[in-house]
């Protein structure tokens, strides 16, 4: 079914194509949250809000209007945002497991998890809000620049103004703890 | 011992990708779970009827049916309509008798009755005007009970003032 049949179709709530549509997106939906709330049960309450904003905008005669993926993100980055200003409780990292592949898959495995696990430290003391979403969006849910500027609501511009400055901190931040100071 | 290099911004892209890689699992019972409610919120907002809500329309107003909006009007019709009567009711009997001139009524007694203003005779020879029909000066027939009703615009008095009754000459021997 082509996205555009999908959405005319979950506007009338039918029942197959509001089940596509989670079944598609909300694993994605989840790891998005998850990678910025670090907690299963927070990403999963997040994915509920959204797929309920998701309806009520339907029942408004809202919603998508032809990509349905960008805005589900856009909807998440409106809910994360908003359940981080209302509660700073980001769970401490070491509650976060993103090294789920057997160790022996690794090449170079110590360096890269300390690599791995510096940037996402450094993504929460270092980064603004907007700053560690851009840098998520951009290299690890792949979005181009358009799309991001599409889901946070900024302008291209904005988006790289605000991608450049996360990667300056970023690359600082490594830099302090494994390379030469810059 | 690490070689200590310089991190460039390419470098700090290629661990975000490789954090990319290492997708974290959403649970399928967790994912079960919210399907559930996600559908089944969605069958709510057809109302259970099949119907569609039409597009601008907000979610709650798919359970109000037109049998229930046309109730609702009829109640309210009902309720308007009530509430005039009732306030016709409360102004005719409280309201409107404030401000109408007070109605007099005198009982003249069964006997002895006397003509208002007419002089009668009566054994001792001392000729008196009866002064319960002296503020009656209309009354032309004789019964029970005679009524006589001011004329507002004649009578002189203001709104609410009750009328004395005048003094009456005694007439001359």
């Amino acid at each position: 079914m082509k996205e555009s049949e999908l959405i005319k179709a979950a506007r009338k709530f039918d029942r197959d194509a509001l089940r596509t549509i989670f079944d598609s997106y909300s694993p994605a939906i989840y790891e998005y949250a998850f990678r910025l709330c670090r907690d299963d049960i927070e990403a999963d309450n997040i994915v509920g809000d959204v797929f309920a904003i998701l309806l009520e905008q339907l029942a408004d005669g809202k919603g998508p209007k032809s990509d349905i993926k960008s805005h589900l993100f856009q909807i998440t980055y409106g809910v994360i945002n908003d359940r981080t200003q209302s509660s700073r409780r980001l769970s401490p990292m070491e509650t976060a497991n993103f090294t789920e592949e057997p160790a022996a898959s690794l090449p170079y495995l110590t360096e890269s998890e300390d690599e791995l696990e510096a940037v996402i430290s450094a993504m929460d003391t270092e980064l603004t809000a907007d700053q560690r979403q851009v840098l998520v969006l951009r290299f690890v849910e792949g979005f181009n620049v358009r799309e991001t500027a599409t889901i946070i609501g900024k302008t291209e511009n904005n988006v790289k103004v605000i991608q450049n400055r996360g990667l300056e901190k970023l690359r600082q931040a490594m830099n302090q703890k494994f390379g030469t100071q810059s | 011992m690490k070689s200590r290099k310089e991190y460039q911004e390419q470098d700090v892209v290629r661990v975000l990708g490789r954090w990319g890689d290492r997708k974290p699992s959403y649970s399928v019972a967790q994912q079960e779970k919210r399907r559930s409610a996600f559908l089944s919120t969605g069958l709510a907002l057809l109302g259970g009827t099949g119907k569609v809500i039409a597009a601008g329309k907000h979610a709650a107003d798919a359970s109000m049916t037109m049998g229930t909006k046309i109730a609702l009007g009829i109640l309210s019709t009902a309720i308007l309509a009530v509430g005039s009567y009732v306030g016709v009711i409360l102004y005719t009997n409280l309201i409107s008798p404030i401000d109408r001139t007070p109605t007099l009524t005198a009982t003249l007694p069964a006997s002895n009755e006397p003509m208002p203003g007419q002089v009668t005779a009566f054994p001792n020879g001392t000729p008196t005007v009866s002064a319960t029909a002296t503020f009656v000066p209309t009354v032309t027939s004789i019964s029970e009970t005679a009524s006589a009703e001011s004329d507002p615009t004649n009578s002189g008095l203001h709104l609410g003032q009750t009328p004395h009754p005048r003094p009456t000459k005694k007439p001359k021997p």
